[in-house]
């Protein structure tokens, strides 16, 4: 009997996740770019920044930002979780430009969906250690890295996209540096 | 072997509509965009003709023998669809976007892994019938694969923002869901065997495919609509700008 109760519960969690994942496709081939737009969520993006170019452009005393401000600076845990959102947007931006500027389009896209992998892993080894830190004492230590990384990750992932939209659509620019 | 009406008729319809499937893959230009699907239903319309000559002229052990080298051939090549329309979604490019190749890859061995368990544990009461027992498992375990590597392409090409074009869409919403009844299906069939509802819930899966070839004709036949490169407003809004911006040019000209 146990093996159909298992064999029903794949069976459930499949079919859920077919019709799920149906839906999901279908809704994002048919947003609007202002749609799109529309979902990007407000973020102190000139916080990240400093965080970012911290990381990636290091000057002298490049260990003076405490981890605790950067926590701060990126939004605590709803900042990185709005972060991932708008990740998530920002590659269906750049895929939307593909219809005016394909061969650079489809490359930008790439190299976000490589930055994006970067975010993704990041948010998800800052979100394990702190839910485990007292199982994985050694893991906390190590968020300060990933808070790091994190934002050089949407830094580079905003940067790519706005410099996307400067030579693919200079009229949909304006708004969309706005919004970001 | 004896055939009910409603059998004949879903077979009737299958047979037509997948003839209708391949005249329109052919007339429209898209088997060349989906040569694996255009060879799978003609495998399909040709391995009906044949059974139903086995059928008519030949015995049970050829009609048997016949069913189950064809059985095979169906799943090798359902399983090289679902790759033409991964290849389709998540290599829009001609290489694998990244991170594409890993997940799918990864998530689908595993897959393939619980459908064999699944398949290999069930034990369907059938003890008329031996061989009903391995079709059943059979078709579990190929059912079971099939719609999950549909639901992990589908899950992977959202996670990484990758569009569908209306085409591959179609084809992909008409086989998932007839893969996702095949699995409910064959659930079902595993646990009650071949004594209890078989016949109907048969009948499901065949109206079931009949609706989604419908669906895909439908979409198949269409052309892709062409995206407006921006919407109305958008428009609107440009224009609103480039007014602005001659605007203010022409006003820092009076300055100077």
């Amino acid at each position: 009997m146990l093996v159909y109760l298992l064999l029903g519960l794949v069976v459930a969690i499949l079919l859920a996740a077919a019709i799920k994942t149906q839906v999901s496709a279908l809704r994002v081939d048919r947003r609007s770019w202002q749609e799109l737009v529309s979902g990007i969520k407000q973020i102190e993006v000139e916080r990240i920044t400093s965080v970012a170019r911290d990381y990636l452009e290091p000057k002298e005393g490049q260990i003076s930002l405490e981890p605790a401000d950067m926590w701060l600076m990126l939004g605590g845990r709803e900042g990185l979780r709005r972060m991932r959102e708008n990740a998530r947007v920002m590659l269906l931006l750049a895929a939307y430009a593909q219809q005016w500027n394909f061969d650079e389009s489809i490359i930008v896209t790439e190299r976000m969906r490589r930055d994006a992998v970067h975010l993704r892993r990041a948010i998800r080894r800052i979100e394990i250690a702190l839910t485990f830190h007292k199982v994985m004492r050694g893991s906390a230590t190590l968020i300060p890295f990933h808070l790091h990384e994190a934002a050089s990750a949407y830094y580079l992932m905003r940067q790519r996209l706005l410099a996307l939209y400067q030579t693919s659509h200079a009229g949909l620019y304006p708004r969309l540096a706005e919004v970001l | 072997m004896q055939f009910s009406v409603m059998e004949k008729l879903i077979w009737v319809s299958t047979f037509s509509l997948n003839a209708v499937l391949v005249l329109v893959l052919l007339a429209r230009g898209r088997w060349r965009q989906f040569p694996t699907l255009t060879l799978w239903l003609i495998f399909l319309l040709l391995r009906t003709l044949v059974l139903f000559v086995v059928y008519l002229h030949g015995s049970k052990y050829w009609y048997a023998h016949v069913y189950w080298v064809g059985a095979s051939i169906d799943f090798a090549l359902q399983l090289a669809v679902v790759f033409e329309i991964a290849r389709i979604v998540l290599r829009p490019t001609g290489t694998w976007v990244h991170d594409a190749r890993g997940y799918f890859a990864t998530v689908g061995l595993a897959g393939i892994l619980v459908a064999a368990v699944f398949a290999r544990w069930v034990s369907p009461p059938s003890p008329d019938i031996a061989h009903r027992v391995w079709e059943i498992r059979g078709n579990l375990f190929t059912s079971l694969v099939i719609c999950e590597l549909f639901v992990v392409m589908t899950f992977t090409a959202n996670r990484l923002g990758l569009a569908w074009r209306n085409h591959v869409m179609a084809v992909g919403q008409g086989l998932t869901a007839w893969s996702a009844v095949m699995v409910a299906k064959t659930a079902i069939q595993s646990f009650l065997g071949t004594r209890h509802l078989y016949i109907q819930v048969e009948y499901i899966r065949g109206v079931t495919y009949v609706a989604a070839v419908c669906w895909m004709i439908v979409q198949l036949w269409r052309d892709e609509p062409e995206r407006q490169p921006i919407s109305s407003d958008l428009q609107e809004y440009i224009l609103a700008l480039h007014k602005r911006v001659e605007y203010d040019l022409r006003r820092l000209d009076a300055r100077h």
